[in-house]
């Protein structure tokens, strides 16, 4: 390594240590090795799946698993990224949980400039541009034009860590991508790390896919570039089948969330933070024309990939405003292009690599206002919170677990106070007892029913999904559905709700932590299993959705019922009492069962036991449906409205458990066989590695 | 509908970014007798609501009592009436007091503000003091300046009593100084931070006080705007140092690198780190 070498790597290492030094100073370490439980936003809800992983997934010999704590259950880590996750509890067994979610929260942030240096330095760049594509990182880093697109830190601390991580790898992955198909190398690394990025975010993978075509436009190349990029998919879709296989297959039993962000002005996407870099990249893809620079040109090819995915996003149901994070950041590669490409043939490079250091730091310094604060708010904890008594008092009077009657509370911007909206959320940590609302809106069916919920016993309402109306405040009804979900207790806040209950003869006051007044509902059921009290009517249907959501306004825990088949077998027509095919809401036909039936339930996580002497009735199970849920002693487990579980046990004894289905054992089997294709190929490599390198030496 | 790979979440953000902007309008007060009331009509010109909002007045002159608005919403104005009696043996003429106002934003952080409001008590007289407070950018620490003005004909002995926010904390509370008839003078202040948020702006004031048989008092007012420490010129210094260095360097090495050191400099930087 000559003298050249040795200084620009050095001060690529003074490049990264000063970034790293830069973002320490906000992320200081008496607040992220602080053994304290993070909030803020979403990333306050995020704490419990980890705790949930370490303590009951894992130790269970699974990754993903079903959940009852939110959403009257639902299939935790079956949507949402697991990776991140993985992560937080392997460190989690050096340091404590709390730490290691925090490290993990940040790891992104921290990665981003790593990769960026090192994605152009495998693309082949000179020095120093590596180090200015680092630098530059940290102007889309702490821009503060909006805090829910993804990748700065502002949507970080929001709750979007997983996508800061994928970012950080996507950035990577370009560069490795890019040399692995010019020299035809890098296909078990690419695979490798594409599977990292999937299981770390699907818009970064959505883009990847749309980026892949720039390969295929070469003229000479594009026969051996399909082959290279059909093998990294194959291998790379084998390594995250177990995960990716059921995810494709099992995305009926989600809900869809294609919400449309309307953007005002330039000035949101790119606001001033970004201005010098801007007009440097508008010189840097000139300059890219010029010298016929293909690398830039892939680069910039990201960039229109991203728009297209923003132009296409509600046709093919995501949200378009995340592909709005690589607009952002790859023009600043573009602009270490144009740097770089202006002080090429000037001597002394790496002095002015430290001049534009500690001016982008500068700028970048300059132009933040907030972040500290959020910064501060987030990793100081739950339990520094001046809630924080309150709330602890709260769910230590509802303890419990989660065979537990569940606990609903009211939708407020109080609970702000401690430590996030969504602070609630985290009943099922802090108390042990199940709740409605939860984090992982789109990964149930049940989600429409719960902010139907929300808006029918709160004064102020979410009401997040798109395509689903809410209700007026209207607490009768509000507990007529609650009844439904098995819910016991209400957390009030406002004095419109409080009220409310007070003139209410269904409910009692149990318990008053100021401000907060915990309520029981009277007779609530107490079970997750009953008989229901009208024959439950079979509906012909494959759009059960929205007719479940327009049946779930117009009635009560009493029923009638609406079960939902595609086809409707002979059996089936005996089975049930009524059929139709457009059952008519406002006036559903009653058939009264019989109502002395005994049922006692043995509630699990991943098992209900239930005891009946109605054998042959129509028994409601108040848990997300879901196509996991396998049942002894019954034929079938129907899809009922709302979203939840019909069975008619044909014995005394049933079991209903939560299993594997098909798709799950053939998506571990794929996975399986991906990384024994893997070890195989490394292993042959390094041992083929190994005899070139014994020939040299003769 | 052709639902694609996706259909995986999208975390709503609940991390918020409003504000809270709290206006007070008041009526000069006038008392006769032992007590006077003082209407105060409060508006939070913001878009988030304001929490726990409890208003008093800052007086050694004047008692009153603290008054527990509850919660100001945005738009919502509310018209109070704070009582005032003045203290035994206070001598007539016009007085300054401060009206503080406390309250918590949604995440339970803690704000304050402060007010100047007039009382006359029994007899109304006008200040020859007049003054003003210098705008100061605040980081930890920092010293407020008052420029004050004697537009009498007559030197004055002039109580200046500071009035923060408890964000902010003042060395000393009030100072004293002489001013003869048509001269101006400077005093300061040393300023403490104690949490006030970056990036927020705090108004102050300070009550120019003064009395033989009457008691006048005039009002400075200022704003202190909280900063980051400032470091930049250091660093701007250092940065501005090595882009002269590397101007230099290549003023004097005229000779640019030519295209075959360039390609020269490629192959030995294409090592890549990742293999097969």
């Amino acid at each position: 390594m000559n003298t050249d070498t040795k200084l620009e790597n050095g001060i690529n290492i003074i490049v990264l240590i000063s970034i790293f030094l830069f973002l320490s100073s906000y992320f200081t370490p008496d607040l992220i090795l602080s053994k304290t439980i993070t909030t803020g936003g979403d990333t306050a809800s995020h704490y419990y799946p980890a705790l949930y992983l370490k303590e009951y997934l894992l130790p269970n010999g699974k990754i993903i698993g079903w959940c009852p704590g939110n959403y009257a259950g639902f299939p935790i880590f079956q949507f949402y990224f697991p990776l991140p996750f993985l992560l937080i509890v392997f460190l989690s067994y050096v340091i404590p949980l709390q730490i290691a979610f925090k490290l993990i929260t940040i790891l992104g942030i921290f990665l981003l400039p790593v990769t960026a240096l090192f994605s152009m330095k495998i693309m082949g760049f000179k020095f120093p541009l590596p180090a200015f594509a680092a630098i530059f990182t940290l102007v889309f880093l702490f821009h503060q034009g909006n805090s829910m697109w993804g990748g700065n830190i502002p949507s970080t601390l929001a709750g979007e860590f997983s996508f800061s991580i994928s970012l950080a790898l996507t950035v990577l992955f370009f560069g490795t991508l890019y040399k692995g198909i010019e020299e035809k190398k890098y296909l078990l690394t690419n695979s490798f790390l594409l599977f990292l990025i999937i299981l770390t975010h699907v818009y970064t993978f959505l883009l990847i896919c749309v980026v892949s075509v720039f390969f295929l436009l070469s003229k000479t190349k594009t026969k051996q570039s399909f082959y290279y990029l059909f093998k990294m998919y194959l291998l790379a879709f084998l390594l995250s089948a177990f995960w990716s296989l059921p995810l494709i297959l099992k995305l009926p039993f989600t809900t869809a969330y294609n919400f449309v962000w309307v953007i005002e002005s330039i000035k949101v996407v790119f606001p001033d933070i970004f201005l010098p870099f801007l007009a440097i990249s508008i010189l840097g893809f000139l300059f890219s024309i010029k010298a016929k620079e293909k690398r830039v040109w892939f680069l910039s090819f990201s960039i229109l990939g991203a728009f297209i995915l923003y132009l296409i996003a509600s046709k093919i149901g995501v949200v378009d405003i995340r592909f709005f994070p690589f607009i952002q950041l790859m023009p600043m590669f573009l602009a270490a292009y144009g740097l770089w490409y202006l002080i090429k043939r000037f001597k002394g490079k790496w002095i002015l690599v430290l001049a534009v250091l500690i001016l982008t730091i500068l700028w970048v310094n300059h132009n933040v206002t907030y972040i500290h604060d959020w910064i501060k708010w987030n990793y100081e904890g739950f339990e520094n919170k001046h809630l924080w008594s309150t709330f602890s008092d709260v769910n230590e009077f509802l303890k419990g677990n989660a065979s537990d009657p569940r606990v609903v509370y009211e939708h407020s911007d109080f609970h702000n106070s401690a430590g996030t909206i969504r602070a609630f959320e985290s009943l099922p940590l802090f108390s042990g007892r199940s709740t409605l609302e939860g984090l992982y809106m789109q990964s149930t069916v049940s989600s429409p029913f719960v902010f139907y919920i929300q808006s029918e016993i709160s004064k102020q309402i979410s009401c997040p999904l798109p395509g689903y109306s809410c209700s007026p405040f209207n607490l009768a009804r509000g507990i007529e559905h609650l009844k439904m979900f098995n819910v016991k207790h209400i957390i009030a806040i406002s004095d419109k709700l409080k009220q409310a209950l007070r003139e209410s003869d269904e409910v009692t006051l149990v318990k008053t932590i100021e401000p907060y007044e915990i309520w029981e509902i009277r007779d609530a059921p107490s079970n997750y299993v009953k008989v229901l009290d009208y024959e439950p009517i079979l509906v012909k249907t494959r759009n059960w959705k929205n007719l479940s959501y327009e049946w779930f306004k117009i009635y009560g825990d009493d029923g009638p019922y609406l079960v939902f088949e595609n086809k409707i077998s002979d059996r089936e027509r005996r089975l049930f009492k009524v059929i139709e095919d457009k059952p008519n809401l406002n006036n559903l036909q009653k058939i009264g069962i019989r109502d002395n039936c005994s049922v006692s339930e043995e509630f699990g996580i991943e098992e209900i036991r239930i005891k009946t002497n109605c054998i042959g009735k129509p028994h409601l199970i108040k848990v997300s449906y879901y196509p996991n849920w396998a049942v002894e002693g019954a034929d079938k487990i129907y899809l009922v409205s709302p979203s939840f579980m019909l069975i008619f046990p044909n014995q005394e004894n049933v079991r209903i458990y939560y299993k594997a289905v098909w798709y799950d054992t053939l998506g571990n089997i794929l996975s399986i066989i991906g990384f024994l294709i893997l070890f195989y190929f490394c292993f042959r490599s390094l041992t083929l590695n190994q005899k070139i390198t014994r020939l040299l030496k003769r | 509908m052709f639902i694609a790979l996706i259909a995986i979440l999208l975390l709503v953000p609940t991390g918020f970014a409003g504000y809270i902007s709290i206006s007070l309008t008041t009526e000069d007060v006038l008392i006769n007798n032992n007590s006077g009331i003082t209407k105060i009509k409060m508006q939070n010109l913001g878009n988030e609501a304001a929490f726990n909002v409890v208003l008093s007045i800052l007086s050694e002159d004047f008692e009153s009592d603290t008054i527990s608005v509850g919660t100001l919403n945005p738009n919502d104005p509310k018209e109070l009436n704070i009582s005032l009696s003045p203290k035994e043996g206070l001598l007539p003429g016009s007085y300054s007091v401060g009206i503080l106002v406390q309250y918590e934003d949604a995440n339970g952080y803690r704000f304050s503000s402060v007010s100047p409001n007039r009382i006359t008590y029994k007899t109304y007289t006008i200040s020859d003091a007049y003054g003003l407070i210098e705008s100061l950018n605040l980081s930890e620490k920092g010293s407020l300046r008052i420029r004050i003005r004697n537009a009498g004909e007559k030197e004055h002995n002039i109580r200046i009593r500071l009035y923060t926010p408890n964000e902010l904390v003042a060395s000393e509370k009030e100072k004293y100084i002489l001013i003869r008839p048509k001269e101006d003078k400077e005093i300061a202040f040393s300023i403490f931070n104690y949490g006030g948020l970056l990036g927020s702006s705090y108004v102050v004031f300070a009550s120019l006080d003064y009395w033989n048989d009457l008691h006048y008092s005039g009002i400075a007012r200022g704003m202190i705007s909280i900063q980051k420490k400032d470091y930049s010129f250091f660093f701007i210094g250092l940065a501005l140092v090595l882009l002269s260095i590397f101007v230099i360097i290549n003023i004097k090495f005229k000779k640019r690198l030519t295209d075959s050191q360039l390609l020269q400099g490629k192959s030995k930087n294409d090592k890549a780190s990742l293999y097969d």
